[in-house]
């Protein structure tokens, strides 16, 4: 006698199109199956007979989206199981395939490469070796300590090298003017290559400084246009203050142009007295730098969203904010290509 | 010539530096009538620039979403099927993604005028 339960039958695989009727059949035997016991196979009525292994192939008659009916049953000499069926559908081809791409607005995110000063007296000044990377913007906040200059309205010139990138001017503050005296300048460059070199960074300035500072800071996802960082660039804006201690100076920013913007600070501190200073970002900015040499402490602060207020409090006497709104890169659609009609104007679209 | 090579190198430069995230999405139509015991899958794949072909996971309907890195400019292509346990159809053709809203057509210049000058006797 052969147990029906013993045939248990799977369909198991058809094979790829062109040849796509084979159909491969497996099952399970069943231990108590005497000796010499075979399978018939049939698949939509295409049956086989005599069958000892437990799968088989047969050469099914189906097209795509067709059903495959699949039924077997076990012999022993004049005993025959009952038929185990199963039916399963070949899936037919796809149709009406449609298929998008829209590039993903990436989110700025920023961190600090160097920061430092020096307290030697001298024209020229040099970071420490950094890697910018590929299509990042850099804002390189540069404070230089001198004296005099302020009362003739003529402040010594700065000039940026390094990395084999072009470093323009954004925006620059004086603080701790006091007439002929002291005074601090500084300045916010920008800078952006598809392929920056390694190295320092050269400052050099028209005039000796007391002493300098500088904080560089890298930003990623952001707007990549214009030259050297110009469309990541939308505004800045900056304010200094002068207080017996603790000095606070808040840079006021215009409206947004993206909620997707973010908000940097560049900052620049000091004590008459030359002492080390710290300082402290705003509610909601993130602190990336802080350091510098005597009468040139820098800070870069941060957030990734909108915020027109750009503060920051020293623990020093004077202190320069400048306050910098930054484009992400966008969002919307690559790729898209100019369907043209036939126009009379075509020569004038491609020139 | 000389400019036409080097805006070449320029580009192959570019391209190699650059590269883009997208959020592909897909979909397809699955004409099979199923039986009521058939458990029907579906499975896409995807490839940039005609390169190495990535496999996505199968989704219970036949559409989908993944993210995928290339350089701005270059192809992606999709490819799916409809499967049914162990069988499955053939694998559709190669199905080039496009930008999901048409770049905007200017329109006809307006207030065309010709000038004759006369440049001879």
């Amino acid at each position: 006698m052969v147990r029906r339960a013993a045939l248990v039958a799977l369909l198991a695989l058809a094979t790829a199109a062109g040849a796509s009727r084979l159909t491969t059949f497996e099952w399970g035997a069943a231990p108590g199956w005497p000796a010499g016991t075979t399978v018939e196979l049939c698949g939509n009525d295409v049956c086989e007979t005599g069958i000892t292994t437990t799968q088989h192939t047969l050469d099914v008659p189906v097209e795509p989206g067709g059903v495959i009916q699949g039924r077997a049953r076990a012999h022993s000499g004049e005993q025959s199981s009952s038929w185990v069926e199963l039916a399963q559908t070949w899936p037919a081809s796809p149709i009406g395939i449609r298929a998008t791409q829209e590039r993903i607005a990436m989110a700025i995110s920023a961190s600090a490469l160097t920061t430092g000063g020096s307290g030697t007296n001298g024209t020229g000044f040099t970071t420490a070796s950094v890697s910018p990377g590929s299509n990042r913007l850099l804002l390189l906040g540069v404070g230089f300590s001198g004296v005099g200059a302020y009362a003739s309205g003529s402040f010594p010139s700065c000039t940026i090298s390094g990395n084999g990138l072009t470093w323009e001017l954004v925006a620059s503050q004086v603080s701790w003017a006091e007439g002929a005296n002291w005074y601090n300048i500084t300045r916010v460059y920008r800078a952006m290559g598809a392929s920056p070199s390694s190295g320092a960074i050269t400052i050099t300035f028209g005039a000796t400084a007391d002493s300098a500072g500088w904080t560089l800071l890298e930003l990623d996802g952001v707007n990549t246009g214009g030259t050297n960082g110009s469309a990541a660039v939308v505004q800045s804006a900056s304010a200094e203050a002068t207080s017996g201690s603790n000095v606070t100076a808040t840079a006021t920013l215009g409206a947004f142009a993206s909620a997707a913007n973010a908000t940097v600070g560049i900052v620049s501190s000091a004590n008459g007295g030359g002492t080390a200073v710290s300082h402290t970002p705003g509610t909601g900015f993130t602190e990336l730098s802080d350091g510098g040499a005597e009468f040139t402490y820098m800070s870069g602060q941060w957030r990734s969203d909108n915020d027109t207020t750009v503060n920051n409090t020293s623990t020093g006497q004077f202190i320069a904010v400048i306050g910098i709104e930054v484009a992400d890169a966008g969002g919307g659609p690559a790729g898209a290509s100019l369907v043209t009609p036939a126009n009379r104007f075509a020569h004038m679209l491609v020139r | 010539m000389f400019k036409f090579t080097g805006f070449l190198l320029l580009a192959l430069l570019s391209g190699a530096a650059l590269a883009d995230t997208y959020q592909l999405t897909w979909g397809w139509t699955d004409p099979t009538t199923y039986l009521p015991s058939d458990a029907p899958t579906y499975e896409a794949r995807y490839r940039v620039s005609a390169g190495a072909i990535v496999p996505l996971p199968a989704t219970a309907t036949p559409a989908g979403t993944a993210s995928v890195t290339a350089a701005p400019g270059a192809p992606i292509e999709v490819s799916v099927r409809n499967v049914n346990g162990a069988l499955a159809s053939a694998w559709s053709g190669w199905v080039t993604a496009t930008a999901p809203y048409p770049a905007t057509q200017p329109g006809e210049p307006t207030g065309l005028t010709i000038t004759v000058t006369r440049s001879g006797l």
